[in-house]
């Protein structure tokens, strides 16, 4: 998929896989990918700053722990990410309910 | 550990020294990015593993993941900027009426709360205090919590504003010293040498932080910049 169609939607989708459950930014990058079954294989460097400016919104917060020896960075959803989310499920709807109302729509072929 | 194995756990400390040299902002940002990439790595490589590669193909295959060190720091840019800029700003503004109370204290008429235009008289810089902290609280705002209402202002602008107003307090300082200079030749006024000692210190200090922390932010601007350009070019 053209990364350009999925760039307004991103952090729509960010927050859906955070409403799972709190994740580490690398989880995120697979969850979205398995999710979408492949559709969505974001390049990794592109997960982290969205991530981080969706916390700086407010949306997410984070919280770091020490696993195996390492630092690790785990997001998860805020309430007002839970509001946000829902508020773009509905835009979400309306939008994809009107363009597949216009795309599903037959072209009248021209006979003569 | 074998002198193979280590050579090749070098690759991701390679790597990871790399984007830290190439991260701009400020050091705690940068070395929580690095933390974060860190451990990142660290998971695309136990996965590439699981899936049957050696641990050296495995390391390989998460750091082509990832991607170039300096393509991911031009990735982490936009928000190490705004960080910078925000924290530049609320150090000026914390450190506003730490130094403002001196001023205050040192030149501010008696009973200067019935007449403010005698403190204005006394202490000129207070219209661009005013500025610099309206105009600080609106980029923090508009690059905080607030953006879920308010209109986001940009990184580059963002930090273009942190500049400006930490010129501005400059200003702010460099005048109130002039002011005071003034002052004591046309005036010669009792002030309690220890409470003049300290303002001026105050300010100096202040003034010190700032052009360096200005200095910083240019420089900041300037890197983000040029390094952005090196990465389109060769895209």
């Amino acid at each position: 998929m053209r990364p350009e169609i999925l760039k307004g939607h991103l952090d729509a989708l960010l927050l859906a896989v955070l409403e799972e459950g709190e994740q580490h930014g690398y989880a995120v990058l697979e969850a979205l990918r398995a999710t979408s079954r492949g559709t969505f294989d974001l390049p990794t460097g592109t997960i982290y700053p969205a991530l981080h400016r969706l916390e700086r919104s407010g949306l997410i917060d984070s919280s770091w722990d020490t696993v195996n020896g390492r630092r690790r960075r785990t997001y998860r959803l805020t309430p007002a990410g839970a509001k946000a989310l829902d508020a773009e499920r509905t835009t979400w709807s309306q939008f994809s309910t009107a363009v597949t109302a216009v795309l599903g729509t037959p072209t009248l072929a021209t006979g003569t | 550990m074998t002198s193979q194995a280590a050579a090749h756990e070098s690759e991701l400390d390679t790597y990871l020294a790399e984007l830290a040299a190439a991260l701009p902002g400020p050091r705690r940002r940068r070395n929580a990015v690095v933390n974060e990439v860190a451990d990142g790595l660290s998971e695309a490589t136990r996965q590439h593993s699981a899936q049957g590669l050696t641990a050296h193909q495995a390391r390989q295959a998460a750091i082509a993941e990832f991607g170039p060190p300096e393509q991911l720091a031009v990735g982490f840019a936009d928000e190490l900027t705004v960080a910078s800029a925000r924290q530049a700003i609320a150090a000026l503004l914390a450190t506003g009426p730490v130094v403002g109370i001196w001023w205050l204290l040192l030149l501010a008429p008696a009973a200067w709360w019935q007449q403010p235009y005698g403190l204005w008289t006394a202490i000129p810089a207070i219209p661009l205090v005013g500025v610099v902290v309206l105009s600080g609280l609106t980029v923090l705002a508009t690059t905080g919590q607030l953006t879920r209402w308010l209109p986001e202002t940009t990184p580059t602008r963002a930090l273009a504003l942190a500049v400006r107003l930490s010129t501005a307090c400059i200003a702010v300082d460099l005048t109130m010293l002039l002011v005071l200079v003034a002052r004591a030749l046309t005036d010669q006024p009792a002030w309690p040498p220890l409470l003049a000692a300290a303002t001026v210190t105050a300010s100096l200090t202040r003034l010190a932080c700032t052009i360096h922390a200005t200095h910083r932010l240019r420089r900041h601007g300037e890197r983000s910049t040029i390094r952005k350009r090196l990465l389109a070019r060769h895209a």
